[in-house]
């Protein structure tokens, strides 16, 4: 599927307000939900900048996990400068975090929204 | 007085097979829809120009994972799907290495592209499923009239009589009707043979797929007698990069790229762009005939050129054969429904040879307030959708069409949901 601007910032709330937030919520640290929400936003404006630069306009899997791996060095160097965490602690559960989004992202999304891979990734 | 249906489908191809399931999975009952063809089986067509360009079913075809005709949802696709079933198979690596080119694509090992047996079997799968058969009338249409009281009215022949069939929507998906003689989805066995036994020059017209498949082949002839071949392209590549300022790859003046329209015009961004103002001005960057860049294919060029084997040429010469891999596109001329419907009604055609449509892919001359006539495929080209004549596209075509059925509502996410999981376990609807 090749998402478009909109698609890709309808779906990264999506996805993060239904497996980020109450995961993270349940842990204590519900702030860590909008600082990576906002980054991740964020990024997707370089994403899609990146992505158009592209003959075939797509954004592949592995650019998906490349991101995921990008966002999650950011969101380490932001949080250390507002919180104390252990980098273990924080790579698990990153880890944990982007890898359930992931799933849902590649799977059930589809069989949950068909119209979407018409619409550039777009629910609403 | 003919039989009525609230919907019927005119042509039992792809495009047909798509818009029937779009209907079945909205939960439209099969006895409410006909589908007239010749054909029993929805891939019997494309089987045989695959067949008859060398495809073989163990042969990949020019698709993505994601676009399947027998699968409304797009998931999981062809790729996950042939992963599993080398599982199920005790296929270990098989499975692992399919993964990592599917997660990698297209970096590591390029695109991942089903192979045409599996398109086929899966569509049977599905067809069954779905109740493909209890809606196929095996007959061929011969014309269609728009009746006062915005019904329609459809005459076909049947088991050598002439019948007739009154329907609230119409939906055309015909092909790509007659193709000229010389054309290599013809059969062309013979051709081949003899082209074979006797060596000589051949001319090869065109520069899509099928002129590049054609050229491939001739050039690996290894017969006795030297084989000299000599493609006639349209003319030297003008511009190789596109309003984006993006660069197409390109081999002497072969365009080379994976699908037959950039992945994006397909549904993400420049689909948007398309959308916004017609193919027509995009067609020439994006949409014109170009080639696969496989390996094999670039390699075979750059080894007859090397070897004088081969050359471009952009007026036509004198050689012992030709083959015109030109004209697949061209369909509504070659269609007698299509032609005498677009002379009957004066329907507008476009420069693609494709019958203006809405955006919904309704011929709006033909449309009143309730009743509709869609056309998908090869003859709805140069609207606002380029791919349209694709898997991907067909299921695009069917599921706009329904989206402006007043009376099929869209699918919630619970229904959506488990039509899906009836879809994963093969439950029939």
């Amino acid at each position: 599927m090749t998402p478009t601007l909109a698609g890709r910032i309808e779906t990264r709330i999506f996805i993060n307000a239904i497996i980020a937030f109450p995961i993270l919520a349940t842990l204590g640290f519900p702030e860590v939900f909008f600082i990576m929400l906002a980054i991740g936003v964020a990024m997707d404006f370089a994403y899609n900048f990146l992505q158009l630069k592209r003959w075939d306009g797509d954004w592949p899997l592995v650019f998906v996990i490349i991101s995921g791996l990008v966002e999650g060095v950011i969101l380490w160097a932001a949080l250390s400068l507002i919180i104390r965490l252990d980098l273990k602690t924080y790579l698990s559960m990153y880890g944990i975090i982007w890898l359930l989004m992931f799933i849902l992202q590649a799977s059930f999304l589809h069989a949950l929204f068909p119209y979407r891979r018409f619409r550039g990734g777009r629910i609403l | 007085m003919g039989s009525s249906k609230k919907y019927v489908l005119v042509g039992g191809g792809i495009g047909s097979f798509c818009f029937y399931n779009c209907l079945r999975v909205h939960g439209v009952p099969s006895n409410d829809i006909s589908v007239i063809s010749p054909n029993s089986r929805p891939y019997e067509q494309l089987k045989l120009y695959c067949d008859n360009l060398g495809l073989k079913s163990e042969d990949r075809l020019r698709s993505d994972s994601g676009s399947r005709p027998d699968n409304f949802w797009g998931f999981p696709g062809y790729g996950l799907s042939e992963a599993v079933e080398a599982i199920h198979n005790k296929q270990l690596i098989k499975s692992i290495s399919l993964l990592i080119k599917l997660i990698c694509e297209p970096i590591v090992f390029g695109y991942y592209t089903p192979t045409a047996g599996r398109v086929y079997k899966s569509i049977d799968k599905e067809a069954k499923r779905i109740g493909w058969k209890d809606s196929l009338i095996i007959g061929k249409a011969l014309s269609l009239t728009k009746l006062p009281d915005n019904k329609y009215a459809v005459t076909y022949k049947n088991q050598g009589k002439r019948k007739k069939m009154i329907a609230d929507y119409i939906h055309l998906s015909l092909g790509h009707g007659g193709l000229g003689k010389d054309s290599p989805y013809k059969d062309n066995k013979s051709l081949f043979t003899k082209i074979r036994r006797s060596g000589g020059s051949v001319l090869v017209v065109g520069r899509g797929t099928a002129a590049a498949k054609t050229v491939e082949q001739l050039l690996s002839i290894n017969g006795k007698k030297p084989i000299q071949v000599v493609s006639l392209h349209r003319g030297e590549l003008a511009s190789h990069k596109d309003y984006r300022n993006r660069k197409q790859r390109k081999l002497m003046s072969w365009r080379l790229q994976q699908f037959n329209w950039p992945r994006s015009a397909f549904g993400g961004e420049l689909l948007e762009i398309i959308n916004g103002s017609g193919v027509n001005e995009y067609e020439d960057f994006w949409g014109s005939p170009s080639a696969i860049p496989e390996k094999n294919f670039i390699q075979t060029i750059k080894d007859g050129v090397k070897n004088r084997r081969y050359e471009i040429v952009y007026k036509k010469v004198k050689t012992n054969y030709v083959i015109n891999c030109t004209g697949f596109r061209e369909s509504t001329e070659r269609n007698d429904l299509y032609t005498r419907l677009i002379k009957k009604y004066n329907l507008p055609v476009n420069k693609n040879g494709g019958i203006k449509t809405g955006e919904h892919f309704e011929i709006e001359e033909l449309c009143s307030y309730k009743g509709r006539v869609f056309v998908s495929g090869v003859a709805a080209a140069g609207n606002n959708y380029g791919p349209v004549d694709s898997f991907l596209g067909l299921q695009y075509a069917a599921l706009k069409a329904t989206e402006s059925i007043s009376e099929i509502k869209p699918l919630s996410l619970e229904e959506s949901f488990s039509g899906w999981l009836k879809w994963l376990k093969g439950e029939k609807i």
